[in-house]
């Protein structure tokens, strides 16, 4: 096992992954930028080395920073939490070419993931559902009828050549789909001249569905369940929830079980998530994030499995500590990403944080480095903590999660606390029916109304 | 003029029409709330 590991993160998750290290008994050594040199995680480290200045270009992002201080720290290993340098191939490569331990997967399967065209490509191969789409341009009305019925209406008709939203048309059936490929057609020829059009299976609201799976060096894999992000805005995602409103038991082992048949074809390394669109009981791949996710704590809390320690024994070359078999879904989590903006403006808000109260009791956690008198600084993402609560069900933990957001004070800045707690008494909520353009419909209808 | 805050571009609109006679910021300099950025006539 190692016996020094670098964190070459910041905020909430390097503070995260400081917590397994000082579990496993692993020394840390604190990376940080001039902005952050009073932060927690800075703070709480064996060990702290400066790598830059505020700018995340300079300090977060500098690679040949951030392996000297590897060096003269004498660290084995360097984990890479999520963002920054996490899903760059490149670090992975030059960490490991200087005898660091990265702790994550290949550099090869993040190149692989990082493509949005060769992850297709590979996920396909390893049997894992893609969107239904025509093999090439459509050139007749009976092509077009035929690549429809195979992809099953409705269909989306897609500019080869565009983006924007242009040359897109939705046909709902057979009735309506010469016209769409026609107006498709001539609205792609005006806008790029090229009125070539193909078509794929539109998916009208679906929910995003995310399997974490974890594999080690000995060929096991294992998958632990779904994770249900469908809140999001601006494709960020605002709440997480597993297990997710829409997924039975049978439907979850199924597809557990195509993901890590594919996962073990691959032979990746480490943990890992695969996310889908979900309709009407399929799943449509979007992309693999070959690093820990922000949403991994729901996951944690219903397995009762640390994802980091499992990491940190991966990457040390140690088995995975259990099987699928023992793999236990429990209960209810949920996690709400709290951030440091307006909640109706969403208008970042940095500064000093007056007064800092953590919400307490059974099932509650709160991952996040902020204490009172600390300063957000401008320079980085908004997010400042994340509650994630636990209970026997879906209705305990909803009822719980109101409970810790009415508990929780942070003084001095906006904070995302106030949308939570609006969220909780919607009934769309209460009833988990919602879907990946719920969350952006209803703040509009909030915002119309004020 | 936009402001970077928290990895979020956010526009500046001016708040008047007039002539601009004095540019108080450079580029990437970081600004407090409050700050005059720009004199407009």
């Amino acid at each position: 096992m190692f016996e020094k590991i670098l964190i070459a993160n910041r905020g909430e998750i390097a503070l995260r992954v400081h917590r397994a290290c000082k579990e496993m008994g692993i020394s840390t050594v604190a990376v940080h930028s001039e902005a952050d040199s009073g932060a927690m995680w800075v703070r709480l480290a064996d060990e702290s080395v400066c790598i830059g200045p505020a700018s995340a270009a300079k300090s977060y992002l500098n690679i040949p920073a951030i392996i000297a201080a590897a060096e003269i720290t004498g660290a084995q290993a360097i984990h890479p939490g999520y963002g920054f340098l996490s899903e760059n191939a490149r670090f992975a490569d030059i960490v490991g070419a200087h005898g660091f331990t990265f702790i994550g997967p290949k550099p090869e399967h993040i190149q692989m993931m990082g493509d949005k065209i060769t992850a297709k490509q590979a996920v396909m191969k390893a049997g894992i559902p893609v969107v239904p789409g025509s093999a090439g341009a459509l050139t007749t009305e009976e092509e077009a009828l035929a690549a429809a019925d195979e992809i099953g209406f409705p269909v989306l008709i897609k500019a080869a050549a565009g983006g924007g939203g242009r040359g897109m048309k939705v046909a709902l059936d057979r009735e309506s789909l010469a016209e769409a490929v026609s107006t498709a057609r001539s609205e792609a020829q005006a806008a790029f001249g090229d009125g070539a059009v193909y078509m794929e299976r539109y998916l009208q609201k679906p929910r995003h569905i995310e399997i974490q799976v974890i594999a080690d060096a000995f060929g096991n894999v294992c998958h632990l369940g779904e994770r249900d992000c469908s809140l999001q805005r601006r494709h960020q995602k605002v709440l997480e929830e597993a297990p997710s409103p829409a997924i039975d038991a049978a439907a979850r082992a199924k597809i557990g079980k195509v993901v890590v048949d594919a996962i073990k074809a691959i032979g990746y390394l480490g943990v890992g998530t695969i996310e889908f669109l979900y309709e009407n009981g399929e799943f449509f791949f979007i992309e693999m994030n070959t690093r820990l996710q922000v949403e991994h704590p729901v996951t944690e809390a219903i397995t009762g499995i640390d994802l980091v320690r499992e990491q940190i024994r991966i990457a040390a070359g140690l088995p995975l500590s259990f099987t699928q078999e023992q793999v236990v879904f429990e209960g209810h989590a949920i996690e709400c990403r709290i951030n440091a903006e307006n909640a109706r403006t969403f208008t970042p808000s940095p500064g000093k944080v007056t007064d800092f109260h953590a919400p307490g009791g059974l099932g509650v956690r709160l991952d996040s480095a902020v204490y009172a008198g600390y300063v957000i600084p401008p320079y980085y993402d908004s997010l400042i903590g994340k509650l994630i609560v636990h209970g026997r069900d879906r209705e305990e933990c909803l009822a719980r999660v109101n409970r810790c957001l009415g508990e929780m004070v942070v003084g001095g800045v906006d904070t995302t606390i106030p949308l939570f707690q609006d969220l909780m008494l919607q009934p769309d909520i209460i009833a988990g029916d919602y879907n990946i353009h719920w969350l952006e419909k209803w703040i509009k209808a909030q915002a119309d109304e004020a | 003029m936009i402001i970077e805050a928290m990895k979020t571009m956010n526009p500046i609109p001016a708040p008047r029409a007039g002539k601009v006679v004095a540019i108080m910021v450079t580029d990437a300099q970081p600004v407090e709330f409050g700050e005059p950025l720009v004199i407009i006539e």
